[in-house]
């Protein structure tokens, strides 16, 4: 996976992530909007092969792109958590 | 030829064809034979009782 | 998050996905049918075919034939070293050969490989007269659902919210609603409706009940009331034959999980830098 920085202020973040689809993106942001520093977390797919562009806006001192990143952490953790109760073959 | 999977949900069902004719020319009820091959969703039942073979009125032709 | 199956077995698998939210389920879902890596017949080379069926159709029927595969004995073509012009460790190579009378079946493919196969054996290609011949190579890659439906491993994948079905003091147990359930989950229990023992992941939210109640005068509010719980969802997914339910779901997980970690270790990268040139 490749991203590609479009912008990046003190509270404001464009991201690129090439590759991806609904699949991923929708999850992401639904989980970047439940961090109570986050003001703004939508992904827009302009044609339907383009990549989808990341928009995440703060309220604070919270880094948007470390908003991203424990996003990200946290679903890694419920899929562990998930994975780990399916029964073993 | 029976299409290979149900269009609707893609599950395999022209495994199932051979018997379902079989079983149909010799009268029984369609939903018997179709409950019993295991086709619940209407979309797979539909591919079966919708179906109309003609590879044998085409075969004799190239 | 919790998951609890109800079913499981190599066909089809039911569980109940605890303390999540619909953008995760949906996501699963999506994952399970789009992007867990199958094998499925792509390029088929016709040396000789006086079938009734044109050429094109044969290919077609071949291409939608499950292929069993063992997980991770092949990789997808575009990533494998031979820059995607075929070889013995991202594709397989099938034969057939059959000549009339008779039904070409699946289990005329034969396999180079001794593990991948055809997942049913039984499947009909093509029905041959006297004098009729196919001939044929195909060769089977490893892809994704989101590329061409013949590669999604799954047949009925999907999820509905856990119904809650809750009967307040309104209630005047007339029955109307019992009568109207299609699902048959509710039954008169102590002068009351209450919802049968075990059958209330049969609902479908059809609401059918509370109209049926709302019909009989009672007034502007139901005597039995059907929401859904946004945190729960009951799944249902069937494979094709190609992968196990088990596997698909863990693969589907895995998914995500690995699109998460590949974001945030790029991010972790990109903010590195920055980092150090502010410094």
């Amino acid at each position: 996976m490749n991203i590609k920085i479009l912008e990046l202020g003190k509270n404001k973040a464009r991201l690129e992530i090439q590759g991806e689809g609904h699949t991923f993106m929708n999850v992401l942001t639904e989980e970047i909007l439940k961090d109570p520093g986050v003001d703004v977390a939508r992904y827009l797919i302009k044609f339907q092969f383009s990549d989808p562009e990341l928009l995440v806006t703060t309220r604070g001192n919270r880094d948007p792109l470390d908003v991203v990143k424990d996003a990200c952490g946290r679903l890694e953790k419920s899929c562990n958590e998930l994975l780990d109760q399916i029964p073993a073959d | 030829m029976i299409p290979v999977r149900c269009f609707t949900c893609g599950k395999v069902i022209s495994t199932a064809y051979e018997e379902f004719k079989r079983r149909r020319d010799t009268g029984e009820d369609p939903k018997r034979i179709l409950d019993d091959l295991g086709l619940e969703r209407y979309c797979c039942r539909r591919m079966l009782l919708t179906h109309k073979e003609i590879i044998d009125d085409l075969n004799p032709y190239q | 998050m919790e998951i609890a199956f109800s079913v499981l077995d190599d066909q089809i698998a039911r569980f109940r996905l605890d303390k999540s939210s619909i953008a995760f389920a949906n996501s699963l879902r999506r994952a399970m049918i789009g992007e867990v890596p199958t094998m499925a017949i792509e390029d088929v080379k016709i040396y000789d075919n006086t079938s009734a069926l044109f050429d094109e159709m044969l290919a077609h029927r071949i291409g939608l034939i499950p292929i069993k595969t063992e997980e991770e004995c092949l990789i997808p073509r575009d990533t494998c070293s031979c820059g995607g012009i075929g070889c013995p460790s991202c594709s397989v190579l099938f034969t057939l050969s059959v000549e009339g009378p008779g039904m070409v079946t699946s289990k005329d493919l034969i396999s180079q490989d001794p593990r991948i196969g055809p997942a049913s054996p039984d499947i009909p290609v093509v029905k041959l007269i006297g004098g009729q011949k196919v001939v044929l190579e195909a060769r089977a890659i490893v892809s994704r659902g989101r590329e061409h439906a013949k590669w999604q491993p799954t047949t009925a994948c999907g999820y509905k919210n856990y119904p809650v079905v809750t009967v307040n003091d309104r209630c005047d147990a007339c029955g109307h609603c019992v009568e109207e359930c299609p699902r048959e989950i509710l039954e008169i229990r102590d002068g009351r409706v209450a919802v049968i023992e075990g059958r209330l992941e049969s609902c479908s939210l059809c609401r059918l009940c509370e109209r049926a109640c709302l019909n009989t005068g009672i007034g502007e509010e139901a005597g039995i009331i059907v929401r859904s719980d946004e945190s729960r969802f009951l799944f249902v997914v069937e494979g094709d034959g190609s992968l196990p339910a088990k596997n698909i779901i863990r693969q589907g997980l895995d998914y995500i999980r690995t699109q998460s970690q590949g974001l945030a270790a790029q991010i972790y990268e990109i903010s590195g830098e920055t980092r150090d040139e502010n410094d």
